[in-house]
């Protein structure tokens, strides 16, 4: 009889049901493997790290500038002056664009015949202080911006005067055919003479034309600037007291990190009184946390704000080598998901309590995530570019999670002497809405117009439920975060 | 594949060693099968199998999910085992000889044979008839893969297969007939 398919098919079968391979073999198969990985896996965690971090700040900047472009594109309709340096800028435009107004105003502008005779008088005020030149758009001009043009939209003539005459101060008298038919009397050297003055506190645009005699004759008597009594509509430009109209919105996005100080509220667990699950020490708690928050202005500068925060604490744990530590019973593979009610189900412990006579040298964690939602009021204050806030407010705890450590090698399991797998990962729900009371201080500095550079602290007390691998699991505790924080600060138009 | 088998190749690439620890916990045994039938003894398996899993945890971050993970840790097992064997100049040339030809056997006979029985007889195989066996019976290769692998010609994998049955329909038989006379 000839070798068949169905002979094939039994050997397979009798082949797959070998698959086993006993707990003892396969410690035995890790301990060889783990010493080969570690160097890669060193290498692989700094590069993950690496990547993982310069993902978020460089998210966190991504944000903010999009924030900002976002911000900076619409309120490019606003004329929203929001640094001093800007409000300097649009009170210098104002008052150009203002007197190019004037000057540009068809209606307005001289005959050739009402000036003439009076230019050609021996008290003629243009001589000799003036010069006439070409004059091309206000927004051609440096320092004018065509925003400001835009933001007072005036009927420009497009006055092209190179084919103009140009008397020079040495001219002593002009006559009819000096002067152009239709000309804006403007001169480059007119634009600083006036501008200058304006640049300091001074207040009605008079006293600029009473300032420059010839400038203020030239007004009176032949009208080509205005008068107080024109009807030209100025922004309001501020005296000693600059008033800065700021949006009353602003966004923010802060990363804070710091430490933890722990407090027990229920009383510390005594191995006496408790069987402990693992024997262990927390040597360090820190924690970083990552904030959105939205500001809105108030009067008295106060303003109200209120976020979105996700919390990380970590406390390091270091177990103690000489004792005694239970193994609980965890599946290995994957990790198990605990039920809500926070009750540790890895009480189903399995296995002698035996000794661990091995030095634990890696860093172990218990791990607390909070999501919270936060709303508080503050007060802004200024000096000089650096703006202050104040502020106050609550963390409104959504939900928590927690990824307990547990020592499981006490066989001397070799490399594994954690199991991160199995660690206890668990929703600890806060019996109702726990609130947090924060307090914070921030100087926020203008890196370009709505964007700022913040930096801070803040300090936070909440009560939060941890792991105390006892047979009272979980313990009650507060926590004190102290932190330092940094962060983009966009004020958004109104 | 599961999201938890997904989750634990994502953090064995990150150097989680809990991750790797769990995927090696998981398909050792799979893998052990088979360097098992490559091996000479179970030692070599051993070794066979600790090497495989350090060259699947170095290639770990190529694995693009297009197949089953086991599939692709098992043909690195394969190729490892066969490789372990060519650098350490195990594998013998299959010394094609030219066989009794067998009278045949029941099939009855072989479902009678346990388990470890037919993995006694296939673990008998000399050499070059037991690769080219596994591969195409157990590991389903191809010819032309198994050429590739081993480095021989097609025709050679045809001719080295059919012999390896023979000789294991052979083996089968005798060891029925001891089992008869006792």
């Amino acid at each position: 009889m000839k070798w068949d398919a169905r002979d094939e098919q039994q050997i397979r079968i009798a082949f797959s049901n070998v698959n086993s391979m006993s707990e003892g073999e396969l410690i035995d198969l890790w301990e060889d493997i783990a010493p080969q990985l570690r160097p890669l896996n060193e290498r692989r965690r700094r590069r993950w790290m690496i990547w993982w971090w310069s993902l978020r700040v460089g998210g966190s900047v991504l944000l903010g500038a999009f924030m900002w472009l976002f911000v900076a594109q619409t309120g490019a309709d606003n004329d929203e002056v929001s640094t001093p340096l800007a409000q300097a800028t649009s009170t210098e435009v104002s008052i150009r664009l203002s007197v190019d107004t004037v000057y540009s105003t068809e209606s307005e502008l001289p005959t050739t015949s009402s000036i003439a005779p009076t230019l050609a008088s021996d008290e003629s005020p243009i001589q000799p202080t003036l010069t006439y030149a070409p004059i091309s758009r206000a927004s051609e001009r440096p320092g004018i911006s065509s925003l400001a043009e835009e933001s007072f939209p005036t009927p420009k003539i497009n006055l092209h005067t190179s084919d103009l005459p140009h008397p020079s101060v040495d001219s002593p008298r002009l006559s009819e055919n000096d002067l152009p038919s239709r000309s804006l009397l403007s001169n480059t050297q007119i634009v600083p003479a006036i501008v200058a003055p304006i640049s300091s506190p001074v207040s009605r645009l008079d006293e600029v034309w009473k300032s420059i005699p010839a400038i203020s004759s030239i007004t009176n008597e032949f009208r080509l600037l205005p008068t107080s009594t024109d009807s030209i509509t100025l922004p309001e430009i501020p005296c000693d007291c600059p008033k800065i109209n700021l949006p009353r919105w602003k966004v923010s996005t802060y990363f804070n990190g710091g430490v933890v100080q722990k407090v027990y509220r229920t009383p510390e667990i005594s191995a006496t009184e408790h069987e402990l699950w693992r024997k262990a020490t927390e040597q360090a708690r820190f924690f970083y946390q990552q904030e959105v928050r939205l500001e809105y202005s108030l009067p008295f500068r106060m303003f109200l704000l209120g976020g979105f925060s996700r919390t990380r604490i970590k406390e390091q744990v270091i177990f103690d080598p000489q004792a005694s530590n239970m193994i609980p019973n965890f599946t290995i593979r994957g990790s198990r998901i605990l039920p809500a009610d926070g009750q540790a189900v890895f009480v189903t412990t399995e296995g002698a309590i035996v000794n661990s006579t091995e030095r634990v040298n890696r860093r172990v964690y218990n791990r607390y995530t909070l999501y919270d939602f936060s709303l508080g009021f503050g007060y802004e204050n200024d000096r000089g570019n650096l703006r202050y806030n104040v502020y106050a407010g609550v963390y409104a705890n959504l939900s928590l999670r927690g990824q307990g450590a547990i020592y499981l090698s006490p066989n001397n399991y070799g490399s594994l002497g954690f199991d991160k797998d199995s660690n206890v990962r668990t929703l600890l729900p806060p019996s109702v809405v726990e609130l947090s009371p924060f307090i914070g201080v921030t100087a926020n500095y203008p890196i370009a117009k709505r964007l700022y550079l913040s930096l801070g602290v803040q300090g936070r007390w909440g009560p939060l439920k941890t792991f105390d691998f006892s047979e009272r699991n979980l313990a009650d505790t507060d926590y004190l975060l102290y932190s330092l924080q940094t962060g983009v600060v966009v004020r958004l138009g109104d | 594949m599961t999201t938890q088998i997904k989750e634990l190749i994502k953090r064995s690439c990150r150097g989680d060693e809990t991750a790797q620890f769990a995927l090696v916990r998981q398909y050792s045994a799979r893998l052990l099968s088979i360097c098992r039938r490559y091996a000479r003894d179970d030692s070599m398996a051993r070794d066979m199998l600790q090497e495989s899993w350090l060259r699947i945890f170095r290639g770990l971050p190529d694995f693009r999910y297009a197949g089953p993970f086991e599939g692709w840790i098992c043909r690195i097992a394969v190729n490892t085992s066969l490789q372990w064997l060519k650098r350490k100049h195990i594998r013998t040339e299959a010394s094609i000889v030219e066989l009794e030809e067998p009278k045949g056997i029941a099939p009855a006979i072989l479902t009678q044979l346990n388990t470890q029985d037919i993995l006694y007889l296939v673990n008998q195989l000399p050499g070059g008839f037991k690769e080219v066996f596994n591969l195409f019976v157990i590991d389903g290769y191809s010819h032309r893969e198994i050429a590739e692998l081993l480095d021989i010609t097609e025709g050679a994998s045809r001719t080295l297969l059919l012999r390896a049955r023979r000789r294991l329909q052979q083996q089968i038989q005798l060891l029925d007939t001891k089992k008869t006379a006792i």
